[in-house]
């Protein structure tokens, strides 16, 4: 019940929560978001960065227009009990709504009268269907539903949502105005209620009774749209095409797409070639877990928010007796996705991993759309529909020692513009960087990303000066991953580099590092 | 077939009308079998082709047996890959060589790896990732070592290069057999069926259903179970069975299978699925609108998939996938797919009982990991569905029997004083009877409850004849379409066929069931039904022999 998030303005209803003298007190949760235009960088093809324009929620906070603009949008977080209210600033040329399936709408929070429908007549008669046997005049349609609730006017609009007390679990909030664009487009993000008592996701169950996690992490799917022009022999992203579809059509483009007038609605999405194209037109380009491709997916992330905390390269999931890990998973896309996580650990019924045995990761599924499971199932293929919200603990309190596991989409989102590897692809670090860090990437002792003969240089003068190298100290290898002493120079199992370590950079460098087994 | 095949397929109807169902393997798993607790495979992945349905042919990289000479197919690339079946507690080894120009790894969802699973960076960079698993670089070996800890059915994969890899088909089946041997009888008393061990002239109901043969263990699972104040029999609970069969599904796309072969740069490794784009004044294509028009079950598309396992018209396909059990029997179907789609396979003749998936049991035990819980409570958790739901890199284990219960006519065509038939549900059986058998008048149907069979010769024909509850006409031709016929709509009878009509109906008189995928574009080859991931299940009267199990 306390107010953790800078962001988030945070009122307690003491007077009312005193009059009702009931439970603790709830807590008035309020997000400021703000629908907007940005772009995102993603990894092309044979590393050339792809820009692409996207449209975006940013957290404003108490400050409008504060906010950046991200995709998938800012994580929102409630503490189970609260209540969640958002209040939607619309920055886009488009009517923007917002909602999210599982939590329920307090009624008439918004105005009578605002409108979610399209107003607009129809350039032409809809024709008549040709099969239909009886002779119909064609009809002209003057409103047509355009959104699942109430809406936030374009270029500047608001509307306000006011979810009561929200449901606890992992849920999906998206656009509910023409959906099948903009949700692609990237207005989507997660919502995350709880936990609740005890840091349980949910209120455990006899039968499905562990709930409670020591790390979670949200992974929501997506993707980037794209259709293939065969005149001007390239890509174009759905997002490209309704972009400057935008801005052709406004009265005073700048060139910058800056000043939307009168985009124009789906389905109708003007292409280059000046063929009318719908989103079944455009198909995955771009497979994305929390709006990145791999390998930024596996960017040097911090294992918690404390200043200066040691990263890994990829999600953080210990071993150990902190070694619960909740994946929330979420799909954003338009396109079912087949999350797998790879590999075998090694428990901890030996401190040499070589004899320690192993054990197939088996993800655990406990909860769906926000409602836990009855029973949990254990599956290495589960299915992540369109829409679907699913929780996956998986444990390693069983672990015992440091492993680098694959998690990635069977469907085979992955690869980035057809290339592998990309997309829906990243790895679980599963050791404490405080203790061991272990990195399939530590060789590289010069930054640069790759591990050359100039590494392999720098290690051995390391060891011939008798110096340390964080970064050199590969050895030993620990079932493939290279971690190095255990605890680094100050405590002094290691003071400087050995031969091991320049002779497997070396090997590395050169590719002859033996494959271990 | 290929279309020389065709031809003489034309040429020796009449040899192929008398060869084809004595041929047809009806295969239990076909596969390669571990010699001790600690069996060891040697495997090469390398370049093969297809033969479909429709008489394609389609290039594939998949896995061949480099040293089992009970193979008969022994160094010849397969699709899928060799079935790899062992025995739980087995430690087991595969050596993988790669005769590819790309590197190739494999992995082993839900298998406990002794074998480092660490995956490769070239050069330590994240972007040179080449595999998830350690790999076999091209002309090398890699090794494999995982423990059978489980019981269950499981596969390996290509772990390198899976947008391609896994299209061309590199991956095959695991199953793992379960340590308990000892045989386990479930009360089935209710179902009214007849024992095939009691006279059969004497309506005698089966008692118990024993199982010699388990998916998983199931020692310790109660055979019957309270439900409020009664008591009911576990059986659902059950994974034992008599007969085993696999159904391992995938696709393709012809177009990028073709550019493959024919159109990509073949100089560039490894294969890029990005640059599958082609451009031209015929073809306009480009990955992202990949999409399968070939399906396959254990590598063949129908028809193929239900003729005989090794047939030398298909070398790089050996696996049949052809399901056929006696009625009675209880068929454990081992459902994998290897796919990147999803396929709902669906059954027709019964439901089908789930009894596991990716390996584990349905179950309400605490952890399913722990053998010694599912052991205790068994498959409780198992549903019956008609069609099943599987996505890309799943597994099932799906229990089926067939008895004719519940169809409310005695599907054998049995006339008063016949004897029952092993398993036949006594209730539809037809009965003399001392009384008159005289019809209800509004529903046609005799006290037995017992439709009225039609009598041609109603005035002179007191005797009852055969129980259908429609008209069936005499002429032949109105009904008997489809290879599958016997020329009667009764379980172990056949009439006459038309001429020159070719039958593959086992002895002639058995019951066929399609099991296809119920996403029907999918049973179709090139567009054209039928065909794709089509086969059918036989129900063999008892009378007509298949092979020990």
């Amino acid at each position: 019940m306390e107010c953790q998030h800078l962001k988030k303005l945070c009122l307690a209803l003491l007077v009312q929560t005193a009059a009702l003298a009931a439970a603790a007190p709830a807590m008035a949760v309020t997000y400021n978001l703000r629908a907007d235009r940005t772009t995102i960088t993603l990894p092309g093809p044979d590393g050339v960065p792809v820009t692409v324009p996207v449209w975006g929620f940013a957290d404003d906070g108490n400050t409008p227009g504060s906010g950046t603009v991200t995709v998938p949008g800012p994580k929102l977080s409630v503490t189970a009990g609260d209540t969640l209210t958002i209040n939607l600033v619309n920055r886009l040329p488009v009517p923007v709504s917002l909602v999210i399936p599982g939590q329920r709408i307090v009624p008439n929070a918004n105005p009578p009268g605002a409108a979610n429908y399209d107003a607009s007549v129809p350039a032409a008669n809809i024709s008549q269907n040709p099969n239909f046997p009886v002779p119909v005049q064609p009809i002209a349609p003057t409103q047509r539903v355009r959104s699942f609730t109430t809406e936030a006017a374009p270029n500047g609009g608001s509307a306000v949502y006011n979810f009561g007390v929200a449901k606890t679990g992992t849920f999906l909030y998206e656009s509910g105005t023409n959906p099948a664009l903009q949700i692609p487009m990237g207005l989507h993000g997660a919502l995350v209620v709880g936990p609740g008592a005890s840091g349980a996701a949910y209120t455990p169950t006899a039968t499905n009774s562990a709930t409670s996690y020591d790390r979670d992490q949200v992974l929501l799917f997506g993707e980037i749209l794209a259709r293939y022009d065969f005149t001007l022999n390239r890509f174009f992203t759905m997002n490209e095409d309704v972009d400057r579809n935008s801005c052709v059509t406004a009265a005073t483009d700048t060139g910058s797409c800056s000043q939307w007038k009168t985009p124009l609605p789906y389905p109708l999405t003007i292409t280059t070639d000046n063929s009318i194209k719908s989103t079944l037109d455009y198909q995955p380009l771009y497979y994305l877990i929390n709006g990145k491709s791999y390998p930024d997916t596996v960017a040097a992330q911090p294992i918690s928010t404390a200043p200066g905390a040691p990263t890994v390269p990829g999600i953080y999931a210990p071993y150990g007796t902190a070694g619960r890990t909740l994946l929330r998973m979420i799909n954003a896309g338009g396109q079912s996705r087949v999350p797998t996580i790879q590999g075998s650990y090694r428990d901890n019924s030996s401190t040499d991993p070589a004899l320690a045995l192993p054990r197939a990761i088996y993800p655990q599924p406990i909860a769906e759309d926000g409602n836990l499971y009855p029973y949990p199932k254990q599956e290495f293929a589960p299915i992540l529909p369109a829409g679907k919200t699913m929780d996956v603990m998986l444990n390693l309190t069983g672990a015992g020692h440091p492993g680098y596991y694959t998690l990635y989409d069977r469907t085979l989102g992955v690869t980035n513009a057809g290339h592998f590897p990309g997309g829906m692809l990243s790895f679980l670090a599963s050791w404490d960087p405080n203790t061991r860090n272990c990195s399939p990437f530590k060789g590289d002792l010069n930054g640069d990303g790759i591990i050359t003969i100039s590494d392999a240089v720098l290690a051995l003068r390391k060891v011939v000066g008798n110096q340390y190298d964080a970064n050199g100290d590969v050895s030993p290898v620990v079932n493939g991953l290279p971690c190095g002493s255990s605890t680094g120079p100050t405590t002094g199992t290691k003071t400087a580099l050995d031969i091991t370590d320049s002779l497997f950079i070396l090997q590395k460098a050169v590719g002859t590092a033996p494959q271990p087994y | 077939m290929s279309a020389a095949t065709k031809i003489v397929g034309i040429a020796l109807a009449g040899v192929l009308l008398a060869w084809l169902p004595a041929a047809v393997s009806l295969a239990m798993i076909d596969g390669l079998t571990g010699s001790s607790s600690t069996p060891v495979f040697n495997l090469a992945a390398g370049e093969g082709r297809v033969i479909t349905g429709d008489g394609n042919n389609l290039p594939v990289w998949g896995f061949a047996d480099l040293d089992n000479p009970n193979n008969p197919i022994q160094g010849k690339v397969q699709y899928p890959g060799p079935t790899l079946i062992v025995n739980e507690g087995d430690t087991v080894t595969i050596n993988l060589t790669n005769n590819l120009s790309e590197p190739v790894s494999l992995v082993f969802p839900g298998l406990d790896v002794a074998s480092s699973t660490a995956p490769v960076f070239a050069r330590g960079s994240k972007a040179l990732l080449s595999s998830i698993a350690p790999e076999a670089a091209p002309g090398g070996s890699q090794r494999y070592v995982f423990t059978a800890s489980r019981p269950g059915t499981f596969y390996y994969q290509s772990g390198s290069n899976q947008a391609v890899q896994l299209r061309m088909g590199l991956f095959g089946a695991i199953v793992v057999r379960p340590t308990q041997t000892t045989s386990k009888s479930y009360p089935v008393a209710d179902l009214n069926l007849q024992d095939p061990a009691a006279p059969p002239s004497v309506p005698t109901p089966l008692a118990n259903k024993t199982f010699s043969k388990f998916a998983y263990n199931e020692a310790g699972v109660p055979a019957t179970v309270p439900v409020g104040a009664t008591t009911i029999s576990n059986l659902a609970a059950s994974t034992g069975y008599d007969r085993e069969f696999l159904f391992l599904l995938s696709e393709m796309d012809p177009n990028f299978q073709t550019w493959m072969d024919l159109g990509r740069d073949r100089s560039r490794h490894p294969a890029n699925f990005g640059d599958w784009i082609v451009n031209n004044s015929s073809q306009k294509q480009d990955f992202t609108t990949w999409k399968a028009n070939y399906w396959f079950i254990n590598g063949r598309s129908a028809p193929d998939d239900m003729g005989t396992s090794f047939d030398p018209n298909l070398p790089n396909q050996p696996y049949a996938g052809m399901v056929a059990f006696h009625p009675g029997e209880m068929a454990l179907t081992r459902f994998l797919n290897l796919g990147r789609d999803f396929h709902p396979l669906h059954t027709h003749g019964n439901h089908q009982r789930i009894v596991a998936e990716d390996g584990l049991l349905m179950t309400s035990a605490g952890n399913a990991l722990d053998q010694t819980q599912t052991s205790a409570v068994g498959a409780d958790l198992s549903t019956e569905e008609f069609t099943l739901t599987m996505s890309a890199g799943n597994t099932f284990d799906s229990l089926f029997w067939w008895t004719g219960k519940g169809l409310g006519w005695d599907g054998y065509g049995h006339k008063p004083g016949d004897p029952l038939a092993p398993y036949e549900y006594i209730g539809d059986h037809v009965v003399a009877s001392a009384a008159p058998m005289v019809p209800e008048p509004v529903y046609g149907k005799y006290p037995t409850n017992q439709y009225v069979p039609p009598a041609p010769n109603a005035a002179a024909d007191t005797t009852l004849a055969q129980a259908l509850p429609i008209l069936f006409s005499p002429d032949q031709l109105v009904f008997t379409f489809g290879q599958w016929f016997s020329g009667s709509p009764y379980l172990g009878s056949n009439e006459p066929l038309p001429p020159a009509d070719v039958s593959l109906n086992l002895g002639g008189v058995s019951y066929y069931f399609m099991w296809h995928s119920h996403a029907e574009r999918e049973i179709v080859n090139f567009n054209t039904f039928p065909g794709g991931m089509l086969s059918m299940a036989g129900v063999i009267p008892w009378s007509v022999a298949l092979p020990a199990e």
